[in-house]
């Protein structure tokens, strides 16, 4: 059975894709009703108060997608990695596999690889929803924004699982190696707020969806984060390969 | 290969290093506080089962672990006489993804050496005795993972999920994960610690049949297992090998020159002659009326015991040495480790 199998069972036997796929899907049909509805439930619950909220437009259904899946959808993502990537969180298991492979990257690649390939599908498979369910109820958004918002978050979810794998290489459990990955990508999303360094962070790649299907920002404005998570992704990969190799079953 | 120092009752034997699979020239890995290995000199010969025998924290795990890649030794070398792909481990407690069957277990343990570069699932043309089955069953077929795991007597567990697995199913399980890789090496750590009596007797079976093929280091608290099935023995006590070489040399070096005689008649009478033999340095009449009789030395008792008897015109029901295993040899040898304090090597 190859490790491709073996991480493609790890996802169906734990139930870990249901997760994953379940919490895109979930905000991909949920956050287009709530931004199409908005208006009404606030309308409902003013009491006495006259609330003005200028119609939703299909951007806005796109962009609550984004930013909620983007949060708890990459939450779920990165403790489902972790939980892939943590070779060495059980010893026994561990000496299992380190018996059977010359090299640390044979483990880690089909994990960290199946891991970000799920991430991405479910992300995706949530975005269709949304843009299925946004073209219903406010109009569709542009085909063409949303591909290229669909490529640039795609490659930060790959940076994130990145991250992940390279942090599963510093931790002990898989609890440690989630929680280290999470507030890395927390502190590139502040360190983003900076104005001189937003359009060289990561963390830029997750306003890519409102940005671009508002149109208020073109493609190649999100060139060199894209570089820098490329890069990013190469080091971080390069380091949990030397890190791993070097470590010791306890 | 030298031996290793320091007052040991190590033994070394010139062997001529392409009979050797594994040799370890000072190796040390310091814990601190005394725990650890401190300068092991291991050999062990193609194709033997070799035994490695300690008390808790004597450094048995550690010492495998190192030998399996698993660990880094601070100092010392590794000669390892096969190639490292062709090493297998089982370690005491094996565990698996929970989610997977024994069967899967087994594939993935293919799979992994597979795309490792191993190539270990292929195994040319060998067909080591251990790896023989009989019977048509679907798990004695020509599928070479229902056959391993009917080896290790999990045939019928095969499509059942690891995570049900009892602790002495997942070290056959390891055992059959490991097997299925035909290796060179193999090297159990406690590999009976969870297994019942019978499943004891199969294990050490098969362990003993392997030593046709390839070379079998094992860890073991239990020594009547040890003594049935290891050619050579390895006492490691606090990081230390105080003894290594032919498990029968251990027990005879430190085989007390005594037997326990049970006769029919009056043994009394027996007790009163033997007093009176030069050769017999002690003689007790046990609360079982058996005899227990202690020569100056084993091979004078060897001869003269049986002409005493004959001489006293007693039935003899039955002659045994008195401690001859490997328990009473390893405790003997341990306790004079003790109390020559750090000294030993």
């Amino acid at each position: 059975m190859s490790p491709w199998r073996v991480e493609w069972l790890r996802l169906v036997r734990t139930r870990r894709l249901i997760a994953l796929g379940g919490v895109f899907v979930f905000f991909g049909f949920i956050e287009p009703l709530g931004t199409y509805y908005l208006p009404d439930l606030l309308r409902h619950s003013a009491g006495g108060l006259k609330i003005v909220i200028p119609r939703p437009v299909p951007a806005d259904g796109i962009s609550s997608y984004a930013s909620n899946a983007l949060l708890i959808g990459l939450i779920v993502m990165v403790f489902v990695a972790a939980s892939a990537c943590m070779v060495d969180a059980r010893p026994a298991l561990s000496a299992f596999y380190r018996t059977r492979t010359r090299d640390f990257w044979q483990l880690l690649y089909p994990r960290a690889a199946v891991a970000a390939c799920a991430g991405v599908g479910a992300y995706l498979l949530g975005l269709l929803c949304a843009w299925y369910e946004t073209g219903v109820l406010i109009g569709a958004p542009g085909a063409a924004a949303m591909a290229e918002s669909a490529v640039l978050v795609s490659v930060y979810l790959v940076f994130a699982v990145a991250v992940t794998a390279a942090a599963s290489t510093l931790a002990r459990s898989t609890l440690a190696t989630a929680i280290w990955s999470i507030a890395f990508l927390l502190v590139i999303s502040v360190a983003a707020a900076v104005p001189q360094l937003k359009q060289w962070l990561p963390a830029a790649l997750t306003d890519a969806p409102d940005a671009l299907v508002r149109h208020t920002a073109a493609l190649h404005y999100y060139v060199p984060a894209v570089a820098v998570c490329a890069v990013g992704m190469i080091g971080l990969v390069l380091a949990a390969r030397w890190r791993g190799s070097s470590r010791e079953v306890s | 290969m030298e031996p290793s120092d320091g007052g040991t009752a190590l033994e070394s034997e010139a062997s001529d290093t392409t009979d050797l699979a594994v040799t370890t020239h000072g190796l040390v890995r310091d814990y601190g506080h005394g725990a650890g290995l401190h300068g092991i000199d291991l050999v062990v010969k193609r194709n033997e089962v070799y035994g490695l025998i300690g008390p808790n924290g004597a450094g048995k795990t550690t010492l495998l672990s190192i030998l399996a890649g698993l660990r880094r030794a601070d100092a010392g070398r590794i000669e390892l006489n096969v190639p490292a792909r062709r090493v297998a481990m089982c370690p005491d407690t094996p565990e698996f993804e929970p989610w997977l069957t024994a069967a899967e277990v087994v594939r993935q343990s293919r799979g992994l050496a597979a795309a490792g570069g191993g190539n270990r699932s292929s195994g040319g043309s060998r067909t080591p005795r251990g790896d023989r089955c009989s019977g048509g069953s679907r798990s004695d077929g020509a599928d070479p993972v229902g056959r391993v795991l009917a080896h290790v007597g999990l045939a019928d567990a095969a499509d059942r999920r690891t995570g049900g697995f009892s602790r002495g199913m997942k070290q056959r399980l390891s055992l059959a994960a490991a097997l299925t890789l035909k290796p060179e090496l193999l090297i159990l750590d406690e590999p009976s610690g969870a297994l019942d009596p019978a499943g004891r007797a199969e294990l050490f079976q098969l362990i003993a049949q392997l030593s046709d093929t390839r070379t079998v280091i094992f860890s073991s608290h239990i020594l009547a297992d040890v003594q049935r099935v290891a050619s050579s023995v390895g006492v490691l006590d606090r990081g230390q090998l105080l003894f290594q070489g032919p498990t029968q040399t251990l027990i005879d070096s430190y085989l007390r020159p005594a037997w326990n005689v049970r006769v029919r008649g009056c043994a009394d009478a027996l007790v009163r002659q033997l007093r009176d033999l030069a050769w017999v340095s002690g003689v007790k009449l046990l609360a079982d009326q058996s005899v227990e009789v202690e020569a100056v030395s084993a091979d004078i008792g060897e001869h003269e015991l049986p002409r005493a008897l004959v001489a006293a015109g007693v039935g003899l029901v039955s002659m045994n040495p008195v401690d001859a295993s490997l328990e009473a040899a390893f405790l003997a040898l341990t306790a004079g480790n003790a109390g020559n304090g750090e000294s030993g090597g």
